[in-house]
């Protein structure tokens, strides 16, 4: 579906996301940002920034209806999962293009994404939902340890642990429980390697725009800390991960948009074990983009706006991408002048979250988790491990763990 | 409040499924041939309030304005599944749930044909082993019914939350998580294994609470007079703030008269008479618990129920069920002695892309304010 403006500019609504301001932008498409507030700079890119309450959907959609009817909109944007609902809602609501609204609640919740999945016969891990340490603590034991705890929304790694025994299950239930989420999952443990699969799917049809292999932090708390392309696992099985997936897609009633999956390859073969509906977070949109020419982005936005992706010519062969994670608490020191951020890939990466002096906390901590990022790309595959390894020795991250 | 059911006219032909089902909705028990009907609820797995009783009490004296409008699926001229429902004008739990998930305005759009009742600890069609096709043939028969009565929109209350829910949300049903029924397993030797499988000390503590809250108490298993059974179950509604109307009495009473034969009620009684009461059915192999009552005045904090639901395990246990399905509500006491949450979901659709995001909106602020309640929606409808 294509609204255009008087000015002959298709006109979407964008809800919040910084990049995707600047490729609505250099795709000259008309833009209502909705923020709450829009950021400054943002509302300075926009055609139309609009602060709304973002929990009030009646509201925010009586707002635009008046818009839509005076200059129809041709879809509704969205780039985080938060508002996935939202921009569902809304593009129902005004009957435009966006993201399919049962599609979002599927996969807002990893309870019903998993029971969708596991309706529509896609592997996905045992689970059971529990309400207390002991009633999770049996779930565990039916289950078989290890396990993981997590939220039943907004999980990722920081809402996720992984336990070995009764009391690490009990201790992960008071951790993760809150008043307004009292209900958590407790899943079978998938032992086995992860990879992430970025898909844009148009009209149904689902193609393939990267498979990497990803690493996750060996404690308590399974944070995304890495990922490798090529995958490792050869054109075969990528291929079957890749039909895994676009399967998973159907069944969750995503028939048009950008997804992130990760699927983790057991002893009895792969399982989904989630599906993020949206371009995927940290630096891997960039390294997509370099090994595969796909800007998962600017797919999202051609998908809602009934355009042809673009498929650009992949600039390296490999990557290696890291997330800087600390063993112990202190304060982080490095060496600034290694920080590059600006270039476009294959230039490497090396970014940092923190000032030098700052504290940091190791990743199983409570307020721990990723401080840097370092990406590298090579042509050649003899060359990415070197090229990692000069980045790092320029960065030199260490922590002074008598400051603490 | 005026409480009627329509009076049904024949069944009607709902036409065939593109898998060869011929669908039929009928539009009272009276349409529908009790013995063939109760053979395949129990067939299928169904509970009580699958039952024709149960359907037939809920005709008699609904809690609401309620039109029978249940399915049959048929494999040539054989019935292989059923889903019980109703087109909703009025029900006080629907409207709480439209009100507690700020949507009340929804009920303004008309009736809402529903498999099948709030009131129930499970509802969705049941077929036949052998048959699974019918399950899908029969949602889609709830489709057509909601077209052909005029309904808005159509779906299915109390859905456990397994791979059929988890299909039906891959077909764009708006679903909300909105209650947890917890039960038992008692397929155990006798009591003494059943009690092995609590830890040590939680065991004790419990056989300490039974001792000590009990005392000058008879727990049997008997069939109250329904008198008895509707004040118990209204004085305690009335502690816990629930608006009686959601169990009316010439509900209650109904139920209780239909469902005599099915009747496994738990009665802790003094001298004075019945203290408190767990009213529930046995139908198969399950056993369900659905409401609770008590002599509120003299035991305001219900000390007979480790007692009550201690008896009830075991006599389970020592007798032909396999399952005992304790209700909704006091999950933490149920989980203390091994009851597994089952979650039940609410999942409605409409034929409309604009109206579904509007029932999605609904069932997400009803599953958030649901989860905030211990209970759910049984908040305003308590039961065992």
């Amino acid at each position: 579906m294509r609204a255009e403006t008087g000015d002959g500019r298709p006109n979407v609504i964008c809800i919040a996301g910084r990049r995707v301001v600047h490729v609505l932008a250099e795709m000259d498409v008309r833009t209502t940002l909705l923020g709450d507030p829009t950021p400054l700079d943002l509302a300075c890119v926009v055609d139309l920034p609009l602060d709304v309450d973002l929990d009030d959907w009646a509201a925010t959609e009586a707002l635009l209806r008046g818009l839509h009817d005076a200059r129809p909109f041709g879809g509704v944007v969205n780039v985080y999962d938060a508002h996935l609902p939202l921009a569902g809602y809304l593009a129902a609501r005004l009957d435009v293009a966006g993201p399919a609204m049962s599609a979002a609640m599927n996969c807002d919740s990893k309870l019903r994404m998993r029971l969708a999945l596991a309706g529509g016969g896609v592997p996905v891990p045992a689970h059971r939902l529990v309400g207390d340490p002991e009633e999770a603590q049996a779930a565990a034991s039916r289950l078989d340890y290890p396990v993981l705890v997590k939220k039943v929304t907004g999980a990722g790694g920081n809402g996720t642990r992984v336990c070995r025994g009764p009391e690490e299950v009990a201790a992960a239930v008071v951790a993760l429980r809150t008043d307004d989420h009292p209900d958590l999952l407790v899943e079978e443990y998938i032992d086995g390697p992860e990879y992430a699969v970025q898909t844009v799917t148009a009209g149904g049809v689902t193609d393939v725009a990267g498979v990497l292999a990803q690493h996750t932090a060996p404690g308590a708390r399974p944070l995304e800390i890495g990922y490798d392309h090529p995958s490792g696992l050869g054109p075969e099985k990528e291929a079957e991960l890749g039909g895994l997936v676009a399967e998973a897609l159907r069944v969750l009633g995503l028939a048009d948009g950008v997804a992130h999956t990760q699927v983790r390859l057991g002893s009895e073969g792969p399982v989904v074990v989630n599906v993020s509906p949206r371009p995927p977070g940290g630096r891997l949109c960039e390294v997509t983009r370099a090994v595969s020419g796909v800007d998962l982005v600017r797919a999202a936005v051609e998908v809602t706006l009934g355009r042809p992706v673009t498929r650009r010519a992949p600039v390296a062969r490999y990557a290696r991408y890291r997330c800087l994670t600390f063993e112990e608490a202190g304060a982080v020191d490095y060496d600034p002048r290694a920080l590059a951020d600006a270039g476009e890939a294959p230039a490497p990466v090396i970014s940092m979250d923190v000032e030098p002096g700052q504290t940091v906390f190791p990743v199983d901590h409570a307020e721990g988790g990723v401080y840097g990022r370092v990406v590298v790309y090579a042509d050649d595959e003899a060359r990415l491990v070197p090229a990692y390894q000069d980045a790092m020795d320029r960065l030199r991250p260490r922590v002074d763990h008598r400051s603490t | 409040m005026t409480s009627r059911t329509t009076t049904p006219p024949r069944s009607i032909d709902l036409g065939e499924t593109a898998d060869g089902h011929r669908l039929a909705l009928a539009r009272g028990v009276a349409d529908i041939d009790g013995e063939v009907w109760n053979d395949i609820v129990r067939r299928s797995g169904g509970t009580i309030f699958y039952s024709r009783e149960w359907l037939a009490a809920f005709e008699e004296a609904p809690p609401g304005e309620f039109e029978p409008a249940h399915l049959l699926a048929y494999r040539g001229d054989d019935p292989v599944g059923v889903c019980p429902a109703y087109l909703v004008h009025h029900c006080p739990r629907l409207d709480y749930a439209y009100s507690l998930g700020g949507s009340a305005s929804l009920r303004e759009r008309g009736p809402l044909l529903l498999a099948h009742s709030l009131a129930a600890l499970r509802g969705g069609p049941l077929a036949l082993p052998g048959h699974a096709g019918a399950v899908q043939a029969l949602v889609d028969g709830l489709e057509r019914a909601a077209a052909s009565l005029g309904a808005w929109a159509w779906g299915i209350a109390n859905l456990p939350a397994d791979a059929f829910a988890g299909r039906l949300m891959g077909q764009g049903y708006a679903t909300a998580h909105v209650s947890t029924a917890y039960r038992i397993d008692t397929t155990y030797a006798g009591p003494a294994e059943y009690w092995a499988t609590l830890p040590g000390r939680r065991r004790r503590k419990l056989w300490r609470e039974q001792r000590l809250r009990a005392e000058g108490l008879t727990v049997t298993e008997s069939v109250p007079e329904t008198g008895t059974l509707v004040r118990l179950a209204h004085e305690l509604l009335a502690a816990h703030g629930t608006p009686i109307e959601v169990f009316p009495a010439a509900y209650l009473r109904a139920l209780h008269r239909h469902l005599r034969p099915y009747e496994r009620t738990v009665v802790a009684a003094d001298d004075a008479g019945a203290v408190a009461m767990f009213a529930g059915w046995q139908f198969g192999a399950e056993w369900s618990l659905w409401i609770a009552g008590l002599r509120t005045a003299d035991h305001p904090a219900f000390e007979p129920y480790h007692t009550m639901l201690a008896h009830t395990i075991e006599a389970a246990v020592t007798t032909d069920a396999r399952v005992l399905d304790l209700g909704r509500g006091n999950a933490p006491i149920k989980r203390r002695y091994g009851a597994v949450g089952t979650p039940l979901m609410l999942a409605v659709k409409t034929a409309d892309r604009r109206q579904d995001a509007l029932l999605h909106a609904w069932c997400r602020r009803l599953e958030s304010a649901a989860r905030a309640s211990a209970d759910g929606l049984e908040v305003v409808s308590r039961c065992c």
